[in-house]
């Protein structure tokens, strides 16, 4: 499970939250609405709540038990979540050499998340030039430090560092060229393909021709992370929609949405596809994921992928994403935060469909049943 | 793995020939028995490939069909004779595992599986099945267990297409060391109170080559399953009916339940709830009610009584062609 306890927490707060507005007879939305702490640049909810009900539809939403005839009955819900993640050291080294080639090299990598991509684009982005113009050199422990991939800290600690060195980088190499361009090297700055003075549009050297006159030497830096470019504290909500089977008991995720924030999103593709897999994760905590163990051994009984159920395609849903971009606060990574509140959404969800508080994970037919059969669901 | 003799069977004979060496296992698409061996509760020492035997799907002149065993599941699925005549086993064979497993998966070993009961398949569990003392699940984790005819071990079948074979009366042809023999589906499960070791009246030696279907003249037939997930999923419980007309009105019915019984389960009381009766939702839950009336839940799956009830209901109106949302 990624985001260790988080999950957990927030199913343990959002369902008691919801029980708690099922008793007082109040939209779970409005409750929480009207308790909020008060907004921060990592505390958005009520911003988020707003926007996410609007968009998807919360004024459709029943009051807890389908009204509707027939075994299948929809339900909605909704959970907010926050993170820490936050930089910190990364040291980068970057050379450009006179045939126009740029390496970035640094000790970090890419468990999948895209990482080498962020990499390639905000250096690309600080030297002017396309993504593949960029070597990006990661995933070996005599490359300089940079530290784990966990805590979702990654995009935040390196891609400061990236951009840092890179900019000293071009500060060398700027040196090195403006004499031939006739401007003092703060003059020159680096855009499309080409390296250009400020003040004067018309001095100005494709890109691989200024690295030319480099010569034998070539351009290095090195240098490190350093505040200022990133921050720590995420905010964000999700809604579930939710088909279940009263006769079965079995529960199927149809919609998801999710807004989240994640401080500057460097690359929305990435940060996109960072949402969709917490939520796809989030959704077999939700329904599906469970550790069983024998009560006689203590010896786990499903230790496979055939009786440890994860999410397969055909139960993942429609999952819309809203990023909330704040360029202002820099880069903090996204790892986690979108799978804290998957689960919490989607039980609230069954509990509405089926008019009965679930308070167990996963949402098994069988505690699915029980609910509806007792009208209270594990605990009372 | 323990090393391993392959023996490629190019027929028949060639196949009973080797099945009949010491430690020899006839091997389909491999689903299930590579995975018996990677976890230890079977070391065969020869495997003997059956691939190459009959992987024909044939309709038998005056009625029926003959389908070999090792036609994979995906064209059994596909097929369109069989479709059209036998919808409950093309649907359940289209519910098994994935797709990629249905494309090496067969017929054979689709209905010869072993049980998939996880103390079963755990080697650290010397269960009954395997030569141990006693079931673990009786006391243990039995969600997924038997509701039905369980005892002294609670295993449920594993075969998704034995289900509706027996519903419409279908036959197994067996070929051994003493020839060829042909046995009814209804016949060809052991219990394993009758038989703790194995789950079928096979001898050692023996193969299943064909599964034998009658024809299905005014026959209306459908499949349910209820899994946890969409796909690549065990059934929590599933069923086929397979109900002979006349006009609208049920002149016989077969009724046989899945997931929930140690057998493919036939709960005769429910099909004579069916004869004589137009279909109606009233009289799909009552079936499904009764099917379930003998049920002897265990600690933990009582559950399984309900989601085995809906499966009936809804296979008994999926049969007459009514809606079951």
């Amino acid at each position: 499970m990624r985001a260790p306890g988080h999950p957990q927490g927030c199913f343990v707060t959002e369902v008691v939250i919801d029980d708690l507005a099922a008793k007082i007879g109040i939209d779970p939305l409005e409750l929480r609405l009207k308790n909020l702490p008060p907004e921060a640049p990592d505390a958005q909810w009520g911003k988020y709540l707003r926007m996410g009900a609007e968009k998807f539809g919360w004024s459709k939403r029943h009051a807890d038990g389908d009204p509707r005839s027939g075994p299948l009955k929809r339900g909605m819900g909704c959970a907010a979540n926050r993170w820490g993640g936050g930089g910190r050291g990364t040291k980068t080294h970057v050379e450009i050499l006179s045939d126009g080639s740029v390496t970035v090299r640094t000790g970090t990598q890419d468990i999948g998340t895209g990482t080498r991509t962020l990499i390639a684009m905000v250096a690309a982005e600080t030297l002017g030039l396309p993504v593949d113009a960029i070597k990006v050199e990661i995933g070996d422990s005599n490359f300089p430090f940079s530290g784990g991939s966990g805590g979702s800290t990654t995009a935040a600690s390196v891609t400061p560092s990236i951009r840092i060195v890179t900019g000293k980088a071009f500060d060398a190499l700027a040196a090195r060229i403006a004499p031939s361009l006739g401007a003092a090297a703060d003059q020159l700055v680096a855009r499309d393909g080409r390296i250009t003075v400020k003040t004067d549009a018309s001095k100005r050297l494709a890109w691989k021709e200024a690295c030319k006159r480099l010569g034998a030497e070539p351009v290095v830096a090195d240098g490190e992370w350093e505040p200022g470019l990133s921050a720590s504290g995420t905010s964000g909500v999700q809604f579930a929609e939710v088909e279940v089977d009263v006769e079965t008991g079995i529960a199927r995720v149809t919609r998801m949405l999710c807004v989240q924030d994640a401080g500057l999103i460097v690359d929305p593709l990435t940060a996109e596809s960072q949402c969709m897999g917490g939520i796809i994760g989030g959704i077999g905590y939700a329904l599906f994921e469970h550790r069983i163990l024998d009560r006689n051994t203590a010896c786990m009984v499903n230790p496979n992928m055939e009786w440890y159920l994860v999410a397969g395609h055909s139960d993942i849903p429609q999952i819309d994403i809203v990023l909330v971009d704040q360029p202002e606060r820099g880069v903090i990574g996204l790892g986690e935060p979108p799978t804290v509140s998957t689960a919490a959404a989607v039980t609230n969800a069954v509990s509405n469909a089926i008019g009965a508080r679930i308070r167990h994970l996963p949402v098994t037919p069988e505690s699915v049943l029980a609910a509806i059969a007792g009208k209270t669901g594990g605990t009372q | 793995v323990k090393p391993f003799a392959y023996v490629d069977a190019r027929n028949e004979k060639e196949a009973v020939a080797a099945l009949a060496g010491a430690g020899a296992m006839a091997l389909g698409g491999g689903q299930d028995l590579l995975a018996l061996m990677k976890d230890h509760i079977l070391e065969p020492q020869q495997l003997v490939n059956v691939k190459t035997l009959d992987r024909t799907i044939a309709a038998v002149p005056g009625g029926g069909y003959r389908i070999g065993s090792a036609v994979r599941l995906t064209d059994l699925a596909s097929h369109e004779g069989v479709k059209k005549a036998y919808p409950a086993l093309a649907n359940a064979a289209d519910e098994v595992g994935t797709p990629q497993i249905r494309n090496v998966a067969t017929v054979g070993g689709n209905i010869c599986q072993r049980p998939r009961c996880w103390y079963f398949r755990n080697e650290e569990f010397h269960c009954l099945k395997k030569g141990g003392r006693r079931c673990y699940s009786e006391d243990g984790e039995n969600q997924f267990h038997a509701i039905f005819g369980g005892g002294p071990c609670y295993i449920v079948h594993p075969s998704s297409l034995a289900v509706p074979v027996m519903a419409y009366d279908g036959r197994f042809r067996v070929v051994g060391p003493k020839g060829a023999r042909e046995v009814a589906a209804e016949d060809f499960f052991v219990l394993p109170s009758d038989e703790i070791s194995k789950e079928n009246v096979l001898s050692p030696g023996e193969l299943v080559t064909h599964v034998i279907l009658p024809g299905t003249t005014n026959v209306r037939s459908a499949n349910y399953e209820v899994r946890f997930k969409q796909s690549h999923d065990w059934p929590i419980a599933m069923a086929s009916v397979a109900l002979t007309m006349k006009g609208d009105v049920v002149a016989s019915a077969r009724l046989v339940m899945g997931a929930v019984a140690p057998v493919p389960f036939r709960p005769q009381a429910a099909e004579r709830v069916l004869v004589g009766e137009r279909i109606t939702p009233e009289v799909a839950l009552k079936a499904g009610e009764v099917a379930v009336a003998s049920a002897t839940p265990m600690s933990g799956n009582a559950y399984k009584i309900q989601v085995a009830k809906t499966a009936v209901k809804r296979a008994v109106l999926l049969a007459a062609g009514l809606p079951w949302a």
